[in-house]
Order: structure tokens, then sequence, then C-alpha cells
């Protein structure tokens, strides 16, 4: 069967938006993990990354920034502007993992 | 005055530079679309309700899928719409072949845009031997490979910080600089650098989408088809495909996969199953 050289990208596009506005009907169009409607505490944790500072965590979550230090295991004095990742590779701060804020975080909600 | 008419072979040029217009203005409306999604993501981070480019990328559900499957959870920053996309595009994939490499993914619109600029500048595409360029190819199962042992094993998106796709439309480079670009940068560089002398290096060499693509292209209810007996041999097929897939020497299917190679298609007396 020949078919028109069209039929393959309106097709795929086509498919794309449709699946999309299906997803989007359903509710299934998730695309943060941050709280809001029908996203779960663990979902939001997941979307903390090494490329964040606690002081973004603590705000994108909403939970109190001295709370989430204490929660995390940290000292007072710990930089809440350095990176994530930055801190887990410090020396200074023994144990403490990304898995660390989340676990925190979903502690605090 | 009577308009000439026109051969066969410039009939098909017609149609194919048409289809070739519309190719790019998809291109351009997915990539400007991305960016755009990009921009809003950044600017509205502490809100947190806009997408983030992450969150629209079909390879994320790749990514998180072996994961999903066993624990029925995602690896960070994957979201539900990873998943839907990532549907999408299996679907698309399986009925029609994979029209996404050429009309709607934004890394492969920049890759032909440089393409373009080399173009005009009259400078040369560079073309590995075949054998070089058959066993590159191989390149993008081993990338596919090493981000799924990780992505599985840290639980993380791990193949986010040295994505050239990511790093580039991400944005992260201009409104959250951090150190840790420097990688993805440098990786983008390279890339992009590579993809000015060779046609889409990426997407030859080291796309781990493409390399699903690649296997998917094979399930595919339409692929294309030439029939020795009546082609002529005017190579017209061949042109469109930055990946250099020669549908002229198909034998006799071939997968368009990463390529326009639906622009050229139905190649002359050929015929799609
Ligand atoms: S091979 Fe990869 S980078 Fe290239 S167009 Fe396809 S998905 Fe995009």
């Amino acid at each position: 069967m020949i078919v028109s050289r069209w039929v393959a990208p309106v097709a795929s596009v086509v498919i794309l938006f449709g699946t999309i506005g299906v997803a989007q009907a359903t509710g299934g169009w998730v695309t943060t993990g941050r709280t809001g409607p029908g996203v779960n505490t663990t979902a939001a944790t997941q979307s903390i990354t090494g490329r964040m500072t606690l002081r973004q965590v603590a705000d994108a979550n909403h939970v109190d920034l001295a709370k989430l230090i204490v929660a995390c295991g940290l000292p007072a004095d710990v930089d809440v502007d350095a990176l994530l990742k930055d801190l887990v590779e410090s020396d200074r701060y023994p144990g403490f993992e990304v898995q660390t804020v989340r676990d925190a975080v979903a502690s605090l909600k | 005055m009577s308009r000439p008419t026109l051969t066969r072979a410039q009939q098909r040029k017609r149609s194919m530079s048409r289809l070739t217009w519309a190719r790019r203005g998809s291109q351009f409306f997915f990539a400007a679309f991305v960016l755009w999604a990009a921009v809003r993501h950044q600017l509205e981070n502490e809100s947190g309700t806009a997408a983030s480019v992450d969150a629209l990328c079909p390879f994320g559900a790749v990514e998180t899928f072996i994961t999903w499957i066993t624990t029925g959870t995602f690896i960070t920053k994957i979201h539900g719409s990873n998943l839907i996309l990532g549907l999408a595009l299996l679907i698309a994939t399986l009925l029609v072949g994979n029209a996404f490499c050429g009309w709607i993914c934004p890394f492969g619109a920049l890759q032909d845009a440089l393409t373009w600029v080399r173009n005009k500048l009259g400078l040369k595409a560079r073309h590995l031997p075949p054998a070089w360029d058959a066993g590159l190819r191989w390149g993008r199962y081993v990338v596919l490979g090493v981000i799924l042992y990780f992505s599985v094993t840290t639980a993380t998106l791990w193949f986010a910080d040295y994505d050239p796709y990511v790093t580039l439309f991400g944005l992260h480079w201009l409104f959250e600089w951090s150190d840790a670009l420097w990688v993805g940068l440098g990786i983008t560089a390279v890339v992009l650098a590579a993809s000015v002398v060779i046609d889409r290096f990426w997407c030859r060499y080291l796309c781990p989408l493409g390399a699903v693509f690649a296997v998917l292209g094979h399930l595919s209810l339409l692929r294309i088809k030439r029939v020795e007996a009546t082609c002529t041999d005017c190579t017209l097929c061949d042109r469109p495909c930055p990946v250099g897939i020669t549908v002229s020497k198909a034998n006799p299917w071939s997968t368009p996969t990463a390529s326009g190679a639906w622009t050229a298609w139905p190649p002359a007396r050929s015929r799609a199953r």
C-alpha cells in the first residue's frame, strides 16, 4: 500500500497532542512534583535534587528553613545557599545525602 | 502564457520542498515551545507550577521505566508527563514510524539549523568512512545502556547533568548558573561543534532516544520499501535525510530513524507495507 508522505508526520503530531489531551482530561498530565492538588508528598520530595539549595527546598516545599536544617541533622551554621550536591561532597557533613533532605521534607509536611 | 509541464523528478522535488518547509515549521514551533516552557519554568521557579524541560522530555519515560516497573515510583525529576509523552511516541512510532526526530525534536532542529548555517557559509559536510560510520552508530546503544544503568542504580535523572538537550534548552546556564553546569556545557559545546562538521552528529552516534527509535522503527506498521524492479535510482529519496540513511540502497526495507526521510517518501516506485 502506498500512503501519502504526510501521513507519518501528521499522524505523529495528532497522536502526540491527542494523548496529552486525553491525559489532561483524565488528570494524568502531571508535570511537577512540587506540592499542589493531586500530588503526593513522595512525588514532591522526589523533585529535590543536588542542584537545589536548602533555601530553595524550604521555599518550594513551604517548610521552615530552620526546622529543615535540624531535620536534616545539619549544624545551624550550614550554608543554606550552597548546592545540596556540594554539601554532600563536603567532608563537613558525613552521611548527608540528597535523600536526607527528601526524608526531612517528607517528615515536616 | 501556459505553465511549463514539469517532469516527474521536478514534481517530486517540488512536493519534497513543500514538505521540507512544513517540517522546518514544525521543528521551529516545538523548539520555540520548549524554550518558552523553560523560560516560564525558570521565572516561576518559586511557585513551582510550570513544567520543566525535564518533565517535557519523552526520554524521561525510558530513564524511569525500569524503576517504575520494579518499584512503582519515578526517579527524580520525572513525572506523569514523561510517561504520557513516552507512550504517545511509542504508539506513533509503532503505527507510522519515527517522525519525532525529523518533525518534533528541538535538539534535532538545532542540529539542522547548524547544518543550514554551514551550508549558507558554503562549507562542506564531512562524511566518515562507511565502516567508521556504521561502527560509531552503535555508540547510541552504549550511551543508552550507561544511562539506564545509572538511572536505575542512583534512582535519579543521572543523565541530566550531561545531556546536551537539557543543558541547552533547560536554560539553567542563563537563569541559575552554577559551576556544576560546566560539564554539561563542555559536552554540549563538543557535540554542537561536531554537528557543524558532521550532519546531526549527536543523532547519528550518541542519542539514546535515537537508539530506542532505531529498535522501535523495525516494529513499525508503516515503513519504506524500495521496489528494486521499478526503482529508477534517482536517489532523490536520500537527500532529505540528515543522518545519511540511504533509502535508495534499501534492501528492500528502510527505517527512517532520526531522519527527514519521510520528506522524500515515498521514493520513486516505493511501497509501504
Ligand atoms: S536522534 Fe535524538 S536528538 Fe536526534 S532528533 Fe532523534 S531524539 Fe532528537
